[in-house]
């Protein structure tokens, strides 16, 4: 009998185990810290310094095969029948069709060609949200030891690396790079990604003026302005969002969710 | 140890009964469960009258910005579906009553192009200002926006929503806005023109432009039949 109960005890006591496990890993997040992100531009009047809050991240980018079963659940995000408003001509063209990858297409690679508004929706069907541009710079920051990896120039070479190789025609699986100092794996690396407030890149005819800040941001005289002038990686981020539009997708823009603590 | 068994086997069989028995329940009324369900969907959450109910029913346009369905507040407080907009050319601008630069000089361009629109016309549009924020832009202080703005209810019109939901219109129009750490707001500077099915017509961008090939814009906007 004794011996009965204690095993009972242990049924239970590992089935506790094994479906918090489950939890934590069904939700494939980790927290990062609160911390300050700097923009990599100083606007004189204003301290832009933003104080970001502790958050949870997707440890990987969407993939393929995650996209195509929400896809297959709310089929209102099909190819074939999603208005031009919502996401561009060439909204999951990798694809073979609607509801199939095709054979070409690996479905642990991160899913591409996918508008603001796809990436939103997703978000939102999982309970989850697209992480401020803040938050996910904030992460970004990490190299592999460290929360802010760019005192480290070997960091922002290998970056800059990154960037000035075209995007493979077949993207490789998520998770093949070393994760950051949180855990987080390919935010550098694989493919750009979404952010919920990419709009916040003004650049043109904005309220302070034409010009205005896009001088302080871009051409010679702004990058007096600059926080970090070392920070390349974090300039060629900021021109890139500053050019998207919500419904353009394109074959090196992924995305992946976050959510509040 | 007997005891234990007997028990789980007749839990298992109870269980296993009344997912059968379900089962059998549902597929004889499945038809009738599938279209109820439907209904439900194309019911709006709160109803409604006969009008609203016809307008959350409407198909948009593939171009139609009315597609998205969101919902706001006017500076009365009332309920405001976005598809409510449709039926008229639509002049809109994104804004926050805090403003003191910007927003001032969009709304001043809003009513020149009133002054220029005869009578005839004037019945024909609606000038809606979309507040981009809603933490501190309550209907009240829209309201009190409109008075200190002297603009006229019959024809104006100040929405408040959701973040989320604002950030999607912004998107749809290619709005950029930024929030600064003094609580004020960097944002483009648009009007923008909708025909009376929610497609986005023609755009008025920058400050001090000059306005009159907008208005020509709107009055086209106003007599072309969609």
């Amino acid at each position: 009998m004794r011996t009965r109960g204690f095993n009972k005890i242990k049924i239970v006591g590992l089935l506790i185990v094994f479906s918090v496990t489950g939890v934590y890993c069904q939700s494939g997040m980790v927290k990062i810290t609160a911390g300050t992100y700097t923009p990599l531009y100083v606007d004189d009047t204003t301290d832009q310094s933003v104080d970001v809050d502790a958050f949870l991240i997707d440890k990987y980018p969407v993939t393929n095969e995650q996209f195509l079963e929400f896809v297959k659940t709310n089929p209102k995000w099909k190819r074939s029948e999603i208005s031009l408003l919502f996401a561009d001509n060439s909204y999951l063209a990798h694809w073979k069709s609607d509801f199939e990858l095709g054979e070409s297409v690996n479905p642990n690679a991160p899913v591409i060609n996918i508008s603001w508004f796809a990436a939103k929706a997703f978000a939102k069907y999982k309970g989850k949200r697209l992480p401020t541009v803040a938050e996910w710079e904030l992460a970004a920051m990490a190299d592999e030891s460290e929360k802010n990896g760019y005192g480290n120039p070997n960091y922002i070479a290998k970056i800059l690396k990154w960037y000035s190789k075209p995007t493979p025609v077949f993207l490789p699986a998520i998770g093949s790079n070393k994760p950051n100092y949180y855990g987080v794996y390919d935010l550098h690396g694989l493919v750009w990604e979404w952010t919920a407030d990419f709009f916040n890149a003004l650049v043109t005819g904005e309220s302070r003026g034409d010009g205005g800040i896009n001088r302080n941001l871009f051409c010679g005289s702004g990058s007096i302005g600059a926080t970090d002038f070392k920070n390349y990686p974090a300039f060629m981020r900021f021109a890139f969002r500053s050019s998207l539009k919500a419904n353009y997708t394109t074959s090196n823009l992924g995305f992946r969710c976050a959510k509040d603590l | 140890m007997k005891k234990t068994i007997l028990i789980a086997t007749i839990l298992i069989i109870a269980v296993s009964g009344f997912v059968f028995t379900e089962n059998l329940f549902l597929n004889g009324n499945s038809n009738e469960i599938i279209e109820t369900s439907e209904v439900k969907n194309e019911e709006p959450a709160s109803c409604c009258s006969g009008e609203e109910m016809e307008k959350s029913e409407m198909v948009y346009s593939d171009n139609s910005i009315y597609q998205i369905n969101s919902d706001w507040k006017n500076q009365f407080g009332n309920a405001v579906n976005i598809g409510e907009l449709s039926g008229k050319t639509q002049i809109v601008a994104l804004i926050f009553a805090n403003c003191t630069y910007a927003c001032p000089l969009i709304v001043n361009d809003m009513r020149n192009i009133e002054k220029n629109l005869t009578d005839d016309e004037l019945q024909k549009v609606q000038f809606t200002l979309i507040s981009i924020d809603p933490e501190r832009d309550t209907p009240e202080k829209l309201k009190e926006f409109a008075l200190s703005q002297n603009l006229n209810l019959s024809r104006w019109q100040l929405l408040t929503g959701k973040r989320t939901d604002i950030d999607d219109f912004a998107a749809l129009i290619g709005f950029r806005y930024k929030k600064e750490n003094d609580g004020s707001f960097s944002h483009s500077n648009l009007i923008n023109i909708f025909n009376e099915k929610g497609e986005l017509f023609h755009q008025h961008q920058g400050l001090n432009q000059e306005i009159s090939n907008t208005i020509l814009s709107i009055k086209k906007c106003i007599n072309t039949e969609v």
